[in-house]
């Protein structure tokens, strides 16, 4: 290539504008304005005239059309890669071309099968998005489900572009079909659609329960092989494909517009949960059953698109289908609405509605009259029906009453038999939840963040079940157990989902006495080991909840209970019940939490080594312990030692902590298990913070909060925990006078908050969050020297607080905030120095903090917490007060 | 309002065009998935269009990256950043392959008829980009403007709109720049 002319931007800057000036000219005019221009001119009239003469040629100088940039900036992994090795997957022949990506048949070796691998198109850009890919690759591996298609291995492929292209190796299905072509080809009637659709619903649901959400559930990403059973692939897929910037941007779209939801469309990242899944499964539903979609979104522009979702609203199905049966059009639309809350709370909801369709019981989704629901009734029970019609009619034909009666019996048995499966199948379910809302009784707020819902929707289900049974369960001790144990779970779940505000305990007390009482129903036919070993769970929840009531007498009645019951459960005619040791790790867990709340730290500390001794003991034993369970027992010990102040040996114990936390990780689901580990590094920084610094634990914390986070969705509560960490880490900092490193945590904590209220302005716990940055900083600036600064920083202090109470006169957090806000002020004013009021506006002060500790008290912020705060007013007093020449 | 996303990209814009690599790494693969997507949306919602409607392609762009209160203030600003990461895009891959020819090795990707494309036209890619740059010391205008119409796939109107000027003043800059740059490129 020619070397370039030298630039000279001058002289083209005159020929440039001389060019403008003859090309507006008539042609007439043209050589002379040349000819005046460049008079003495040599340089200009040579410029000008290669301008005109390039101006004048017939060159090709169009802009490429933009289709074509777009095909040019197609995915560079286009050809076919067959024969190509990529990790242990010697691609055999390329099967699919999509949006997604390419899709090959391969063989994997080893192990030596036949699997399908999928190149993604978008190339990552780095190690980290590398490393964090097949992290998370390797977390959908683990997932396991006949409905779910299995993914074996995920790596990265170094693209000839120089790109590195993830791919996954899955499960290959033979000859699979989007779930609509094969209704289609196989010609299925509605109901077999529909149980295809409830198929697809359990498989579905046994992802969630992993805390893995779907995010593009299409026809392409339900398909049906050979086998006909429907099997979802790429689950969880849609977030890897976001990639490490489009995951978290605002208004990035993933998914596929018509299977898409309002809230996916028009919301943000946070607002898509289990039913923006429930949504697409109810589009698919509708797409099988009329053919059609609900939204026409045909001449779609995203604009177009926000605009129908914003304004338009989907299609009913009964006007579009109106040969269908209104309770399955009810059911679809259900799953379908626009408005999250009014759709089935989960997938397994969804199933069930669907499941009850197709029995022929009347649906949720469109609540029957009596006489509707009578005429279902006799579909489902003719006999029963048909010998009812005999008592009503007379007795002309008593005839038949005994055949009629035999089948009864013989139909209601097969009946019960189905409910219980069906009943233990969710139990099943459900306790791969339930472990995880059994943390800390010490859980300040609202529980596990994600889950919480769907966990109590799957333990409603079962209560449902368990509770159409209750009649008939007076018989049966197996179903009388089953009532028991989903009792039991229940109560677990709600005495740790909500320590105060929405009036839960209440519901965990009066569901765990119920079990008591079904669990004695139970044992009054057999003694088993497990139906007593679930009465002792269920006394160590009312021990629970007496401890939190403050009821500590009460709390050891129910621990001795817990303690007769798990003996007799031990001396039980069946040796294998369910693990006793689990049981007995639970009991000395709560003794050593009774231990704390009765103020003995030296016995807390002695209970927690005792609970790690027994620990040690079983597993020496070779007994299974759960690895949440084992971690529960390390994080105890922890806590006691670091209690007793005697914290040697604790950081083995949090190391131990995070490889039983890891492996539950593995096998029970990554986000609770690192949310877990989380608030345990919290509590024990709030242990520590009772004797010392809560630093350290706290900088642990931080490592495990962005472990969480890196899992998490970006939402909102994951947001509001990582504002909470910045406003502890702060105070903590300004307690070691780090005050640089406090203030920007604080600065952070503040900004945060602010914008989490902004986005929620039900959030009472964030803007009491917000007062205690504004008084952090406040702090900070004092102690800095800079009064100004501080009084500044209290006066807005002040302002959220009016807000605060403007918004939640009668919440904990509003009292709660005016205590930090009083304590604020109090500090500030022992440091204003000598001749300005002395020690009485200090403590003014300190009693206002006082006073409003005692109203969050009285509103239902926990007895032993409200302790706690009045500790740190005592101790702040004695040091404001007895040491005013501190600095 | 400054959509949040906009700083950060213009910045890592900035960052790509002084040659940082990590930057490139990163707004690539942005801009890149947000148009190869949305075609494959509009494809497959037409069938049997062979061509889509283009102008609709890069408000897409727009709006999946800087999302829906952002695009409206800043579309200037971002079919700037769209136009200069494609220019990027093709310029890299042509001095690529132009490294690769002489190593050989060669295996086609779809960029390789981005190449095709400006060889039918006699256009050297790399010499029109270096030209473009020069033309950006001496008229900024005019170099904008053409990285509008050619990397951005913006029409005369819209240049006009997002710059600020008439048509008729649009079009006089155009033939301009093209008659400088096509001078440049005759050498």
């Amino acid at each position: 290539m020619p070397s370039p002319p030298p630039s000279r931007p001058h002289a083209d800057r005159e020929a440039l504008a001389l060019f403008a000036r003859v090309a507006d000219a008539c042609p007439g005019e043209r050589p002379g304005l040349v000819e005046a221009a460049c008079r003495g001119r040599p340089d200009l009239r040579r410029a000008f005239e290669r301008l005109w003469s390039a101006h004048e040629s017939p060159r090709a100088f169009e802009p490429p059309p933009l289709d074509d940039v777009a095909r040019w900036l197609a995915p560079a992994e286009h050809a076919d890669l067959s024969g190509t090795r990529l990790g242990a997957c010697l691609l055999v022949r390329r099967i699919a071309t999509g949006g997604m990506g390419h899709v090959y048949e391969a063989f994997q070796d080893p192990p030596g099968r036949r699997v399908a691998v999928k190149l993604m198109r978008v190339a990552l850009p780095d190690e980290y998005a590398r490393r964090r890919f097949e992290g998370e690759a390797r977390a959908l591996g683990a997932i396991s489900h006949e409905g779910v298609c299995r993914i074996f291995e995920a790596g990265t492929w170094r693209a000839p572009s120089g790109g590195l292209v993830p791919y996954f190796a899955m499960e290959l299905v033979v000859d699979a079909r989007p779930v609509t072509e094969h209704a289609r080809k196989r010609g299925l009637d509605v109901r077999g659609r529909v149980r295809l659709l409830q198929q697809a619903c359990h498989a579905v649901q046994a992802v969630h329960g992993r805390g893995v959400l779907h995010r593009d559930l299409k026809p392409s990403n339900l398909i049906v092989g050979e086998s006909g059973r429907p099997m979802v692939i790429d689950f969880g897929v849609a977030r890897l494909e976001a990639g490490p910037l489009g995951a978290t941007r605002p208004g990035t779209w993933i998914g596929t517009p018509a299977y898409m939801s309002p809230e996916q469309v028009l919301g943000a990242a946070h607002d898509v949960d289990v039913r923006t899944d429930v949504h697409a499964l109810g589009v698919i539903l509708y797409e099988l059953l009329s053919g059609r979609l609900p939204r026409a979104l045909e001449p779609a522009t995203v604009m177009q698109i926000v605009e129908e979702f914003r304004t338009g609203a989907p299609a009913p199905l009964e006007r579009v289908a109106p040969a269908l049966s209104r309770d399955l059009c009810a059911v679809v639309g259900k799953a379908i609405d626009p408005e999250p809350s009014r759709r089935y709370a989960s997938v397994a909801d969804l199933g069930a509605d669907l499941g009850r369709w197709l029995a022929g019981a009347p649906v949720l989704a469109r609540p029957p009259t009596y006489l509707r629901a009578f005429g279902l009734w006799i579909r489902r029970h003719r006999p029963l029906a048909a010998m009812l019609a005999v008592l009503v009619l007379g007795a002309g034909a008593a005839i038949s009453i005994t055949t009629a009666e035999a089948r009864r019996a013989r139909r209601a048995l097969a009946l019960a038999e189905a409910e219980r499966a069906r009943a233990e199948d969710l139990l099943d379910r459900t306790r791969a939840f339930v472990p995880w809302l059994l943390t800390d009784h010490e859980r300040a707020v609202a529980g596990l963040p994600r889950g919480l819902g769907v966990a109590r929707s799957l333990v409603l289900g079962v209560r449902r079940h368990v509770d159409a049974l209750a009649d008939g369960l007076t018989g049966d001790p197996d179903l009388l157990h089953v009532a028991q144990r989903s009792r039991v779970l229940l109560a677990e779940l709600e005495a740790n989902s909500s320590i105060y505000g929405v009036g839960l305990p209440t519901e965990a007390e009066a569901d765990a006495r119920a079990a008591l009482d079904l669990g004695a129903r139970a044992l009054a036919h057999r003694p088993t080991a497990g139906a007593h070993a679930w009465q002792a769970r269920a006394q160590l929840v009312l021990c629970r909840l007496a401890l939190l009531k403050g009821e500590s007498e009460a709390a050891r009645a129910h621990w001795a209970a817990a303690d007769v019951l798990a003996s007799a459960a031990d001396g039980a005619a069946d040796a294998d019940g369910p693990a006793t040791l689990d049981l007995r790790l639970r009991m000395a867990s709560m003794g050593a939490a009774m231990a704390e709340f009765a103020g003995d730290v030296e016995a807390t500390r002695e209970a927690g080594e005792a609970a790690r001794e027994l620990l040690e003991a079983g597993e020496r034993a070779g007994e299974r312990v759960e690895p949440l369970r084992r971690a529960e027992v390390l994080y105890r010990c922890a806590r006691g030692r670091i209690l007793a102040g005697r914290p040697q040996g604790v950081g083995d114990l949090l190391e131990a902590l995070e490889r039983a936390i890891s492996s539950e990780a593995r096998t029970a689901g990554e986000l609770a298990a690192l949310a877990t580990h989380y608030e345990w590094l919290v509590y024990l920084a709030d242990a520590a913070e009772q004797v010392g610094s809560g630093l350290p634990y706290l900088q642990h914390a931080r490592a495990a909060f962005e472990r969480w986070a890196a899992w998490a969705p970006a939402d909102r509560e994951v947001r509001r925990e990582g504002a909470a960490l910045a406003l502890r880490l702060g105070m903590a900092l300004l307690e070691e006078q780090r005050r640089e490193d406090a203030r920007a945590h604080l600065a952070r904590a503040r900004a945060e908050t602010e914008a989490i209220v902004g986005l929620d302005e039900t959030d009472a716990v964030s803007w009491r969050n917000l007062v205690a940055s504004h008084v952090g900083l406040a702090r900070a600036a004092a102690e800095a020297g800079d009064g100004a600064g501080a009084d500044h920083d209290l006066a807005q202090a002040a302002r959220v607080v009016e807000q605060l109470l403007c918004r939640f006169p009668a919440a904990p957090e509003s009292a709660l905030a005016e205590a930090d806000l009083a304590l604020g002020v109090a500090a500030r004013e022992a440091r204003r120095g000598p001749g300005t009021g002395g020690p009485e506006p200090v403590r003014e002060a300190l009693a206002r903090a006082r006073d409003a500790v005692a109203r969050a008290g009285a509103r239902g912020y926990p007895p032993v917490l409200v302790k706690r705060r009045l500790g740190h007013v005592e101790r702040l007093e004695r040091g404001l007060l007895e040491g005013p020449d501190r600095r | 309002m400054t959509g949040p996303g906009t700083d950060e990209l213009g910045d890592l814009v900035e960052a790509a065009r002084a040659g940082d690599p990590e930057a490139c790494g990163r707004l690539m693969p942005l801009v890149e998935a947000a148009v190869r997507q949305i075609v494959h949306v509009q494809r497959g919602r037409r069938p049997g269009r062979s061509t889509m409607q283009t102008t609709g392609v890069v408000d897409e762009v727009v709006l999946r990256i800087l999302g829906r209160e952002a695009a409206v203030e800043n579309r200037a600003h971002f079919y700037r950043i769209a136009a200069l990461a494609v220019r990027s895009v093709l310029v890299d891959h042509a001095r690529r392959r132009r490294a690769q020819r002489r190593g050989g090795g060669l295996h086609r990707v779809p960029l390789d008829d981005s190449l095709a494309w400006f060889e039918e036209r006699h256009l050297d890619l790399l010499a029109l980009h270096e030209a473009l740059e020069r033309l950006e010391a001496v008229d900024e205008r005019k170099a904008r403007i053409v990285l509008l119409r050619f990397f951005g796939g913006r029409t005369q109107q819209e240049v006009a709109t997002l710059t600020g000027i008439s048509l008729a003043t649009a079009e006089r800059e155009w033939a301009a720049a093209r008659a400088w740059l096509l001078s440049e490129l005759a050498g």
